[in-house]
C-alpha cells in the first residue's frame, strides 16, 4: 500500500493507491468545515477582529486551494475508456458488417477516477445503439449519398465545472414517427401531443423503452439505456440528445468533474436547508402578485409568469408531501428559477442564504430513498442540506 | 458517556474479560418506564443531544439528521418508531450511533444505562410478538428481577409497520 516511485524515464510519477487520496480528500473535506466552523464561531461575534479577518481570508484561499490539489490528484485523462471503446468498435464492425470510422476528440481531458471508472458500460450502449440503428448498412448509405464508411465521434471537453461526452453518429437520425409511436403506445404522449424533439428524444432513456424491430444480439432490448440513466443519475449527470432525419444523432452525457465538491446555492424552506448546484439556477426571483396563477384544473398548481412566459412552479412541500398548514403565498417567497431536462421550473424558498462550495456526502441507509437528491452538502457552518436534482423535481413525485 | 460502557452491570458476577464474547453484550437504555437493550456489536459511539437539521421524504420517526464530525447520520426516535407519546429531549437524552447494514443510523432514546452481558441461557425469545408485520423484539432478556427488552436493530430501521405486544406500549 506504500507509494512507489518510479524514478527516471517517467519523470518522478508515483503510483498512490486510491485508498490514500480517498483518505486525503476526507480529509480535505473535514478540514474545510473545521476551519469554516471557527471562523464562523458564536465566540467571535461583535468583535473588531481587523487582522483575524485578514488571516481568515488567506486560510480560506489556502484551504481553497488545497481542496483544488486534492481533487487535481484523483483526475485522470478518459482516453483510457475512450480506447476500449475504440476496441469495442472493431468488434463491432465485424458483428455487424457495417463499416466504421472512429474518431477520438479531447482524450486528454480529465476526470475524477471513480467518474471514469463508471462510464465505459454507459458508453458502450450509447457507442452500441449509434452502431447499431444509428448508422446505415454500406449500401444503404451509399443510396443516401453518403460515404460507405459511416462515422463516431467519441469526443470529450471540459465546460466550466462539468465533462462533456459526446457521442456522435452520422446515421440516418432518429426517428420522430416510430419513436412518438411507441412513446403514445406506452402512454408517455397523450395521442394529439406533439412534445418537442428533446424532449421527445429523451424517451428513448426510459426502462424498457425500445424502437428497434428486431432485437438484435447487440441492442434493442431497451435494456441498455437504463444502465445509462442508472449511471448517470448516480453521477449527477445529465443526458442530452440532438437528432436530424438522416444527418445522424448525438447523445450527450454532461457529468461533474469531480464529485467531492460542489458549487451550490443554499436555500431555506422553514427550518430545512436546500442546495441546488449553482449551473442549474439560472435566477432568483421575487415575484409580484400578477406574475403568479394557480390553475385549478392542474390540481392546483402553480405557474409563474417570467418575462412573458410561464412556467411550473414547484413547490417542495407538495412535492414532498409534507403536512402543512397553509402554503405561504408566492408572492411573500422568493423562487430560484431552475433549468432542468423539461425546461425551467420555479421553485420557491423563504430564503436565499449564501453561494458557496460544499462537500458532498451520499445518502445512506434510509435517506437513499429521498427523492429527487443528490446527496447532502456539509456546509461551511457545518449544518446539512439536501441537495436538490431538478429533473427529477421537474419530472414530479414519482419515484 | 464513556463511562457508562465501561460501567458494565455483570449479570452472572463474571468479570467482563472472562466473557470476552461481544454477541452476548447488550447496551441497555431507558424508554418510558422500560428497559431495552440493543446487541453492542453494531454501537459505534454514544453521543448527547445535538442540532438535529430536518429532512423531507421520510417517516414522521426520521427526526432528520446530524453531522457527527463530517458523517450525516440520520436520527431514529425510538419513541415515535413504536408510536409511543413524543416526549421533549432533555440533557438525559442521548443518540446512539450503530451501523444497521453498513449505514449508521442514531437512535435517540431517552437515556442509555449501562453495557449486560446476557448469556443466550437468559434470554426467553416468544415465537411472535402481535400481529402481523415485523417484530422489533428479538427476546426478554431476564437480568437479575428486572426484564429488559432485546431490540433487532434490523427491523427498527426499516420501514415496514412494527407489531409491538399491547403492554409494551406505554
Amino acid at each position: 500500500m506504500s507509494a512507489m516511485t518510479e524514478t527516471g524515464a517517467d519523470g518522478g510519477l508515483m503510483r498512490v493507491s486510491s485508498d490514500k487520496i480517498s483518505r486525503l480528500m476526507d480529509l480535505v473535506g473535514e478540514l474545510s468545515l473545521s476551519v469554516a466552523e471557527t471562523v464562523h464561531s458564536p465566540d467571535l461575534a461583535g468583535l473588531e477582529l481587523t487582522s483575524f479577518d485578514a488571516a481568515v481570508h488567506r486560510l480560506t484561499m489556502i484551504v481553497r486551494e488545497v481542496q483544488d490539489a486534492a481533487t487535481e490528484l484523483r483526475l485522470v485523462p478518459v482516453e483510457e475508456v475512450f480506447k476500449r471503446l475504440r476496441r469495442m468498435v472493431r468488434e463491432l464492425e465485424r458483428q455487424t458488417g457495417k463499416k466504421i470510422e472512429m474518431v477520438l476528440e479531447g482524450e486528454e481531458t480529465a476526470i475524477d477516477k471513480l467518474v471514469a471508472d463508471q462510464l465505459y458500460d454507459p458508453l458502450l450502449h450509447v457507442v452500441r445503439n449509434s452502431a447499431d440503428h444509428g448508422l446505415e448498412s454500406p449500401a444503404e448509405r451509399l443510396a443516401a449519398g453518403k460515404p460507405e464508411t459511416g462515422r463516431i465521434t467519441l469526443s470529450a471537453a471540459q465546460v466550466g465545472s462539468e465533462v462533456r461526452i459526446t457521442v456522435a453518429d452520422d446515421g440516418r437520425g432518429l426517428s420522430r414517427d416510430k419513436i412518438l409511436k411507441r412513446a403514445r403506445e406506452r402512454g408517455l404522449f397523450g395521442p394529439d401531443e406533439e412534445p418537442e424533439p428533446s424532449v421527445l428524444w429523451k424517451v428513448i432513456f426510459q426502462p424498457g423503452f425500445s424502437t428497434a424491430e428486431a432485437v438484435t444480439n447487440l441492442s434493442g432490448r431497451g435494456v441498455g439505456m437504463d444502465v445509462l440513466n442508472t449511471t448517470m443519475t448516480a453521477l449527477r449527470g445529465r443526458i442530452g440528445v440532438e437528432s436530424a432525419a438522416g444527418a445522424g444523432s448525438e447523445v450527450s452525457l454532461h457529468i461533474p468533474v469531480s464529485l467531492a465538491f460542489l458549487d451550490c446555492i443554499i436555500l431555506r424552506l422553514g427550518q430545512r436547508l436546500y442546495a441546488l448546484p449553482i449551473d442549474v439556477v439560472s435566477e432568483i426571483v421575487q415575484p409580484a402578485p400578477a406574475d403568479v396563477m394557480g390553475v385549478g384544473a392542474a390540481g392546483g398548481s402553480e405557474m409563474l409568469r417570467l418575462r412573458g412566459r410561464w412556467i411550473p412552479v414547484c413547490r417542495l412541500e407538495k412535492f414532498y408531501d409534507e403536512p402543512t398548514a397553509g402554503l405561504p403565498p408566492l408572492s411573500s417567497q422568493v423562487l430560484a428559477v431552475v433549468g432542468t431536462a423539461s425546461g425551467a421550473i420555479a421553485v420557491p424558498v423563504d430564503e436565499v442564504l449564501d453561494r458557496q462550495q460544499v462537500v458532498m456526502k451520499p445518502l445512506t441507509g434510509r435517506l437513499a430513498r429521498v427523492r429527487a437528491s443528490w446527496g447532502c452538502a456539509l456546509l461551511g457552518t457545518g449544518e446539512v442540506a439536501l441537495v436538490l436534482d431538478g429533473n427529477r423535481l421537474a419530472g414530479g413525485g414519482g419515484a | 458517556m464513556a463511562e457508562d460502557l465501561t460501567r458494565t452491570a455483570r449479570a452472572e458476577g463474571k468479570p467482563l474479560s472472562e466473557t470476552d464474547n461481544v454477541d452476548d453484550m447488550y447496551l441497555t437504555f431507558a424508554l418510558g418506564g422500560e428497559e431495552y437493550g440493543v446487541g453492542i456489536g453494531g454501537v459505534t459511539e454514544i453521543v448527547g443531544m445535538q442540532r438535529i437539521m430536518g429532512v423531507p421524504d421520510v417517516p414522521v420517526w426520521i427526526k432528520g439528521v446530524i453531522n457527527l464530525r463530517g458523517k450525516v447520520i440520520p436520527l431514529l426516535d425510538v419513541r415515535l418508531r413504536f408510536g409511543m407519546a413524543e416526549r421533549a429531549y432533555d440533557e438525559r437524552t442521548v443518540i446512539i450511533v450503530l451501523d444497521v447494514a453498513e449505514a449508521p443510523v442514531g437512535l435517540i432514546v431517552d437515556g442509555v444505562s449501562e453495557v449486560l452481558d446476557i448469556p443466550p441461557a437468559q434470554i426467553d425469545r416468544p415465537g411472535q410478538f402481535g400481529r402481523g408485520g415485523r417484530s422489533p423484539v428479538m427476546g426478554l432478556a431476564r437480568v437479575g428481577d428486572r426484564v429488559t427488552i432485546l431490540l433487532d436493530a434490523d427491523v427498527l430501521v426499516a420501514d415496514g409497520d412494527l407489531s409491538l405486544p399491547a403492554d409494551l406500549v406505554a
